[in-house]
């Protein structure tokens, strides 16, 4: 070792020789705990530019007490205090027993004080620290873009924690912390700009939080949170079967919403589903068709009379007439109704809804060239027999197209 | 109601239906004669024919009415019921598709006279022949 690195050492350990005799120290840092924390004024004027000024100030400097309030937790006034002498930082961030929102805390506090009193080598220490326990700890991040949530998120540990979210967001879903996050934070998450969640992924992530309990806010409160923040998720971008089950299922979306969100759906899907009318009937070995046809038997006879399904299917003859749909969408339709009644009744007056919504269901699968029939359409062909909800009501929507679509790909 | 057929149906729809198997028929066959556009029409029209009869409808396969509306619209124009590459393409024999065919014949009194909108639907159709005169042709 060259005798300038020699000299330095010994001038380290000479330092930290004076901060631990209380017997040389000449001023006394007290915490806002009332922890009180020896030091040397020259020492902490030399490392600190805001020790400095206020060391220098005429009225720190003509007080007859030796003793100075800082506005930091005692802990910290220490930590803060070692690094002075040492340059050293407590092992804070390498500390596995400590519990994620505690460490955060405390890793949040340590960057307050080190910036506030003009420490920058402390402040790069924390960050270096940081960079390494976030680089293990998902909750942690999350944890740590809560408690610095006043400072933003362009503060540099928030964007340090952020970007370990971006490169891998998937463990936020299962972390235990996420409801006890604030609705700022979650917010901020859900609305960074660099998209790396999926729609779906997004609402989870609304839906765990508001379900969580551990966060200072009622149950209820958080389900009226939850509620304004899903309007950020674009529903119409999540899959047909999570919104019938998952979302359907959360409350946290209005029945609207949901309609909507799979009407749009079921349009999109329609425009797939004319190209794959022709894929259907192209990919299929007639062969196997048959032999499949064959083995799966007769249909059940459907529980209705011989005149009724005759004047049933009349009618439907006459919506296809009118709506220029193919044959394929009527047969499909006639099928439909016929499975309906293979094992159940149906009152009489409601024959004409059955078989009116079946042909708005084969049509959105089968419709060719012409429009889909619409539930409102429908319900005006039955001369106000029946409603447009009567037809597809709210709370079972359109998209159930979306869902049948989803296996006619699959079969 | 949209929602409860399709979860009766548990969200499956009934492709598979005669329709199904006439248009793949249809496609299927290569020979020059069973592609032509008229029997394929004819063809429909009869299958049409059989949605109202539940006795038919329910009695026979499918695949069976399908093929068996393609005999019927063959010998209605002119050529014989049944052929080789039918045969060989569905596995079905000319003879139980011609008696599948006599009974789509037999069961055309079955469709009350009210009821018009098939009658309406190929009125116009090219050949002249409706639903009513192919059994003629038969």
């Amino acid at each position: 070792m060259s005798e300038g690195g020699a000299n330095d050492e010994s001038l380290a350990d000479m330092l930290k020789g004076l901060m631990l005799d209380d017997r040389l120290s000449d001023v006394m840092l007290r915490g806002c705990d009332g922890v009180q924390v020896p030091a040397n004024r020259c020492i902490l004027a030399a490392r600190s530019p805001a020790f400095r000024s206020l060391l220098c100030s005429d009225e720190v400097s003509e007080a007859s007490s030796s003793v100075i309030e800082v506005g930091f937790e005692g802990w910290v006034l220490k930590a803060v205090v070692e690094f002075v002498y040492t340059d050293k930082v407590p092992c804070l961030f390498e500390d596995r027993l400590l519990p994620p929102r505690e460490k955060a805390k405390k890793i949040c506090a340590l960057a307050v004080a080190s910036a506030c009193l003009g420490l920058e080598g402390l402040t790069k220490h924390i960050e270096e620290g940081s960079k390494r326990a976030l680089a293990i700890d998902t909750q942690l991040a999350l944890v740590l873009i809560d408690e610095n949530r006043e400072l933003g998120p362009s503060s540099r540990l928030s964007e340090l924690a952020i970007g370990v979210i971006r490169s891998n967001p998937q463990p936020v879903l299962s972390a235990s912390v996420l409801p006890s996050l604030d609705a700022v934070t979650l917010k901020a998450i859900l609305m960074d700009s660099q998209k790396y969640w999926d729609e779906a992924d997004r609402f989870r992530l609304i839906q765990l939080w508001a379900a969580g309990g551990d966060n200072a806010l009622s149950k209820e409160t958080k389900a009226l949170v939850g509620k304004s923040l899903v309007n950020e998720v674009c529903l119409v971008l999540i899959e047909p079967r999570e919104l019938k089950t998952t979302v359907a299922a959360s409350g946290l979306v209005k029945q609207d919403d949901l309609f909507r969100a799979y009407q749009a759906q079921a349009l999109k899907l329609n425009l797939y589903s004319k190209v794959h009318h022709e894929l259907h009937c192209t990919k299929y070995d007639l062969k196997a068709s048959i032999d499949k046809d064959k083995a799966a038997g007769m249909c059940v006879r459907p529980c209705i009379d011989a005149e009724t399904r005759g004047i049933l299917i009349d009618w439907l003859l006459n919506i296809q007439i009118n709506c220029d749909f193919r044959n394929s969408t009527l047969f499909v339709a006639v099928a439909t109704v016929d499975r309906f009644l293979e094992h159940d009744k149906i009152r009489q007056e409601k024959l004409q809804l059955l078989g009116v919504t079946a042909m708005v269901i084969a049509s959105n699968f089968e419709s060719g060239s012409a429009e889909p029939l619409q539930a409102e359409a429908a319900a005006k062909m039955c001369g106000g027999a029946y409603t447009e909800r009567d037809v597809s009501s709210v709370s079972c929507p359109l998209l159930s197209l979306s869902l049948s679509l989803l296996r006619y790909l699959t079969i | 109601m949209e929602f409860t057929i399709l979860e009766k149906m548990d969200y499956e729809l009934p492709f598979s239906n005669a329709h199904f198997f006439l248009t793949l028929i249809l496609a299927t066959v290569e020979d020059e004669e069973t592609r032509d556009p008229m029997l394929a029409q004819l063809s429909e029209m009869v299958l049409d024919s059989t949605l109202f009869n539940g006795d038919l409808y329910f009695d026979y396969l499918p695949s069976t009415l399908a093929a068996a509306s393609i005999a019927v619209a063959r010998r209605a124009l002119g050529s014989s019921i049944w052929c080789p590459t039918l045969q060989d393409i569905t596995g079905y024999k000319e003879q139980p598709i011609e008696s599948v065919a006599n009974a789509i014949k037999a069961s055309k009194a079955a469709i009350p006279k009210d009821l018009t909108n098939l009658r309406m639907k190929w009125a116009k159709h090219v050949t002249g022949i409706c639903p009513d005169s192919i059994w003629d042709l038969y």
